[in-house]
């Protein structure tokens, strides 16, 4: 391999990817020590300090010196931290917390090829430096900065003997051994010793591989893991053995002694005799003839065996024989295609699949068994191609715990955050779109949901700090992402005038609490009287709902006045696949997902019941659920319209309600390959996705939340459209106004569909019920 | 980086930053002089920065000339090209004369 298959962008990228998320760990921890200072755990310290350390590591391959530096600063004073050097109360966390706010900002700098100003950072640096170091930061262009001053005690000194032999990989894998040696000198005084027998001739020489190999002796008060931690990213690129001669207090110290003039020399190499010179007669011939020259080629190349290590270390003491790659990186369009792949699988084995059925009986069952097996493979690999892509949302949930306390803090409003589901685990994509709408859903809460101030909670009988609760849950398939406070709740007298005066509504528009609530979503809205750096801009909620709806998600709020806010954002758990059950309208075939569907029945006559704004609702248990006519809302001939004929596929909508939804047939389960209209073609109501059957033929994939909503505003529009209907209506407390045939009150009858022919008109007959009553328990119904 | 041949010596200038990824080029460079058969002299005031990859290359080139007992001087080496082979011990006892 030559540099010039080195593809830099693409290690950089790798990189800043891992920085991102070793940057979310490091924030996520922050917040657990920030909710806690005096109950530190430990691991969490340690895991800062692993994610600092490998930045800083990254950062060397990239000669990002910026990020260098500071990190190794930050990293210093975890170090201290974690070796209880240092006392942690919240002053120092919040240090902490900014200092991870500057990594943050040195790695964008790097990521965008420029410098951050030192000026923006120099305090908080400063402060880590004196923390760190006892003395403010200075600047240097030594990455490692200046190795610590030896205050150790001698008793506490060992010994450490590291035979570091790189692997010829090992500068391919974008490691710099000088960055190890800079690393173990942080760790005291380090005697270096290398190894040129493996250097090739010029001709011979490839300009990636590695060549040199070190022994080190290192005297320290560190633990051996702390010498481990430096080989931690080459273990699987060199030989390493490190062994300790000797234990502090032990004979270790007569050893000590005698290395010390040497090593008090800073350590330098070549202080050690050399063994055996290549070509010691060289030497004169070599000498350079200028000032701050180097002579070349008298080098001390030094065996093996003249290091004063013993020989063969204990191999109990190797990592390198005990390292394991537990994790690898993949890149995810490898993955993205491994999925496409798995869908034209499956897509594939249905067609197959259906083939079956015209082989002969002998061959058919034969053939069913081996499509049964590959059917349950299939499944497994999809599963598991999935399982790939899915992050927990721990990710996104970091953020939030910062910038409730930052934006509390700016308000003067006490709040508690809690959260719950960070577990939740959604597909990479997904995730990736769900930080900007949850950020904006928390401001929102944070500047318009909770009280201006604690006194305003008190007088209303609430607890002077607020809580906002963020949670992520799995519900019917999809993700849900819940922001609740216990705030004030929307004043829906004020969301109505503003939206007055901004033209959204009309003054006499009459709208109903859940109305009202929603106008929050519409463009330009804003009830914010000055706008703010916080919110208050009126281009947040309707651009939130834009983004979720164009993932194929929805976004709801639920408010009670004194009580506080809930919104609720649902977006599909992948874009990938999905179980779904074929149905059958008319000739048209669709999907519907299976984790939608709670039952399927054909409801009796009798319980099937029409409001009075004209919404059809099947009795159910005693309760009343919204009947989705499809056939309607699509145009689609030929279908079944009177549900006693048909079939109703009950589904749970969001929030918990549920709708039914009117269907000819039910063709059977079926995993299909989610093809996104959206790409391929344009949003449409209603519709999720498209998918191709076995047959070759394209399906859609319904959205039965977006059919519910079109299903009530046809029902609405018909409302407004017909308004000597709905006075007519209102005069009747009998219900089915589309017959020109309306029974009395709890009469059953023959009743006609204004859409429908003739002869399906004849064949309708609905129990009556009392209007007001049946309306109220819908709604009731529905609240639950 | 630049080689510039004069009679029998081949004059390398090297480049601010030795990183791993000039490393190829400083090699071909190194490679093309040792083809010619000629005495090198490298011009080292620029760096700023060296990686062991680098470093290999000019020891190995260093070496290379003395086996064919051809000459080989790093004149005017910047202080962090001297640190750098400081730090990754070569040359740390080598004399500096003006």
């Amino acid at each position: 391999m030559s540099t010039n298959d080195f593809d830099l962008e693409r290690f950089k990228a790798t990189f800043f990817e891992e920085c991102a998320e070793l940057l979310i760990d490091a924030e996520t921890r922050l917040a657990e020590l920030r909710h806690d200072p005096k109950n530190i755990n430990a691991e969490d310290l340690n895991a800062i300090f692993r994610a600092v350390h490998s930045v800083k590591g990254g950062a060397g391959a990239f000669n990002f010196d910026q990020l260098i530096n500071f990190s190794h600063i930050y990293e210093a004073l975890l170090d201290k931290m974690r070796h209880e050097e240092i006392e942690i109360n919240e002053e120092i966390i919040d240090l902490l917390i900014a200092a991870n706010d500057i990594l943050t900002n040195l790695i964008q700098a790097a990521q965008n090829g420029t410098n951050y100003s030192e000026n923006g950072f120099a305090e908080t640096k400063d402060k880590l430096h004196n923390l760190a170091f006892g003395t403010p930061s200075k600047e240097t262009n030594d990455p490692a900065g200046a190795p610590p001053e030896n205050t150790t005690d001698t008793k506490s000194l060992k010994k450490f003997s590291i035979n570091f032999l790189p692997k010829p990989s090992l500068l391919q894998h974008a490691n710099e051994p000088l960055l190890l040696i800079y690393e173990l000198r942080e760790l005291g005084q380090l005697t270096s010793t290398i190894n040129t027998d493996r250097l090739p001739h010029i001709q011979n020489l490839i300009s990636d591989e590695a060549y040199f190999s070190w022994n080190f002796v290192l005297l320290s008060e560190c633990s051996l893991s702390d010498v481990e931690e430096v080989f931690e990213f080459v273990t699987e690129d060199c030989e390493l053995n490190i062994s300790i001669e000797h234990a502090e207090g032990s004979s270790g110290d007569t050893l000590y002694e005698t290395q010390d003039e040497d090593l008090s020399l800073n350590s330098q190499p070549e202080k050690l005799t050399p063994d055996k010179p290549i070509i010691p007669q060289n030497k004169q011939t070599l000498e350079t003839t200028k000032e701050q020259a180097v002579v070349a080629m008298q080098a001390p190349t030094y065996q093996t065996s003249s290091d004063p290590t013993p020989s063969a270390p204990p191999q109990t003491n190797s990592t390198a024989a005990s390292s394991k790659v537990s994790s690898i990186r993949v890149d995810l369009d490898r993955v993205d295609r491994l999925v496409n792949m798995v869908g034209e699988l499956v897509i594939t084995q249905a067609m197959l699949r259906q083939q079956v059925d015209n082989l002969p009986p002998e061959l058919a069952a034969f053939m069913a068994k081996g499509f049964e097996d590959l059917g349950t493979h299939t499944r497994e690999i999809q599963e598991s191609v999935m399982a790939v892509r899915m992050q927990p949302v721990k990710s996104v949930f970091a953020r939030i715990p910062r910038l409730v306390r930052e934006l509390a803090s700016k308000l003067g409003k006490k709040v508690d955050l809690e959260t719950s589901g960070e577990d939740t685990e959604v597909d990479k994509t997904v995730i990736e779109q769900l930080s900007d709408p949850l950020i904006h859903m928390i401001r929102n809460s944070l500047d318009h949901g909770i009280e201006d101030s604690s006194d305003d909670r008190v007088q209303a009988g609430k607890p002077e700090t607020a809580i906002i609760k963020l949670s992520a849950e799995h519900r019917s398939g999809r993700i849900h992402l819940i922001v609740t406070d216990d705030g004030r709740g929307i004043n829906r007298e004020r969301v109505k005038s503003k939206a007055i005066e901004k033209g959204i509504i009309n003054a006499d528009d009459h709208l109903n609490d859940e109305a009202i609530d929603e106008l929050i979503f519409s463009p330009g809205f804003s009830t914010a009287d000055e706008v703010t750096d916080i919110s208050g801009r009126g281009v947040g909620m309707d651009v939130v709902r834009r983004n979720i709806s164009n993932l194929g998600g929805r976004i709801t709020v639920q408010s009670t006045p004194g009580k506080g806010t809930k919104f609720t954002m649902s977006l599909p758990l992948t874009l990938a696949v999905l179980d779904g059950m074929v149905i059958a309208i008319g000739k048209e075939k669709f999907i519907i997902s299976l984790t939608s569907i709670i039952e399927s029945l054909r409801p009796a006559a009798k319980e099937l019941h029409t409001l009075s704004n004209g919404a059809d609702v099947v009795s159910l248990r005693g309760e009343y659920i919204r009947l989705i006519r499809l056939y309607e809302l699509f145009n689609i001939p030929g279908a079944q319209p009177d549900p006693s004929k048909a079939l109703v596929v009950v589904v749970e909508l969001e929030g918990g309600k549920q709708a039914g939804i009117l269907v000819d047939e039910l063709l059977g389960q079926q995993q299909v390959v989610i093809k996104s209209l959206e790409e391929n073609y344009d949003p449409v109501a209603g519709i999720s996705a498209a998918t191709i059957l076995g047959n070759g033929m394209v399906a859609l994939i319904l959205d039965v939340d977006g059919l519910d909503d079109m299903a009530r505003l046809i029902t609405n529009k018909n409302k407004a459209i017909t308004p000597e209907r709905d006075l007519q209506d209102h005069s009747s407390p009998p219900l089915l106004k589309r017959s020109s045939t309306v029974p009395t009150k709890h009469q059953s009858g023959p009743v006609g569909d204004t859409n429908l022919n003739d002869e399906n008109s004849k064949t309708h007959e609905y129990e009556l019920l009392d209007q007001e009553k049946l309306d109220q328990e819908l709604e009731a119904a529905e609240q639950n | 980086m630049k080689l510039k041949v004069s009679e029998q010596t081949a004059t390398i200038e090297l480049a601010p930053k030795l990183d791993i990824f000039s490393a190829e080029d400083l090699l071909a460079i190194f490679i093309e002089a040792d083809n010619k058969g000629l005495d090198i002299n490298v011009n080292a005031n620029a760096v700023e920065k060296a990686s062991t990859a680098c470093l290999q290359i000019l020891h190995s080139a260093a070496i290379s000339c003395m086996e064919a007992d051809r000459s080989f001087h790093i004149n005017d080496a910047s202080d962090a090209l001297v640190k750098a082979f400081n730090d990754v011990g070569l040359y740390s006892n080598t004399s500096m004369r003006s």
